[in-house]
């Protein structure tokens, strides 16, 4: 399995937290497939800085609310 | 997956095909060998032809089944960029070796049909490393 990036992200959260929009919506929301948003979902991908705000602009939030830096600090 | 990156990796398995195919003949699994360089040229010809007709077969039911269907993506497009890396190594690798071996007594359809066996071999890296990113990630 490839290196997983050190962004958490709550896409899946506030999907539910936004009628339960599906992926699909969201993928063409933003410009991307399907399989890109289970990618960005599963932590296998990293958005794009683009695709990135369009995501926390779909979702009314801000970037920050969406992706979190998760390594640790030692590291 | 978009129209693009669908229409790309059956361009691969196409030209994957066509080289086997002459390999084939070379080898006298089928057809018979080349008996000279314009007749080979003429084959490679004839496929590349054949491969281009296909890809204008397939670019135009990709675009009318998928009309409404994304035409990029960035992270088809990561996987395309690593993949071509995979292939870069490939190529140079397949070249190298046949570099190597060509002052070893290789005629030169040996040398030609070497380089094509080179194309098919980088196109099949090609075809794994997009299939094996797409899957598991970049």
């Amino acid at each position: 399995m490839a290196r997983r990036p050190p962004i958490g992200n709550r896409i899946r959260a506030l999907r539910e937290q936004h009628g339960n929009m599906s992926q699909a919506a969201l993928a063409e929301a933003i410009g991307v497939t399907r399989q890109t948003v289970i990618a960005m979902e599963q932590g296998r991908y990293s958005p794009s800085l683009e695709s990135a705000f369009r995501i926390s602009r779909v979702f009314g939030v801000g970037v920050e609310d969406v992706f979190s830096w998760t390594e640790p600090p030692d590291s | 997956m978009t129209t693009y990156f669908r229409s790309d990796f059956i361009a691969s398995l196409v030209s994957i095909l066509g080289g086997v195919v002459i390999l084939g003949a070379y080898l006298g699994l089928w057809w018979h060998p080349p008996a000279n360089g314009i007749e080979l040229y003429v084959r490679i010809g004839i496929a590349v032809v054949l491969i281009v007709i296909a890809m204008i077969a397939v670019g135009i039911f990709l675009g009318v089944s998928d009309r409404d269907g994304l035409k990029s993506d960035e992270r088809e497009a990561l996987v395309g960029v690593y993949a071509m890396r995979n292939t870069c190594y490939a190529y140079s690798g397949g070249v190298a070796l046949v570099f190597l071996r060509a002052f070893d007594g290789m005629t030169a359809m040996d040398v030609a049909h070497a380089m094509i066996g080179i194309i098919v071999g980088a196109e099949i890296v090609r075809v794994a490393s997009l299939v094996w990113y797409l899957r598991r990630g970049v």
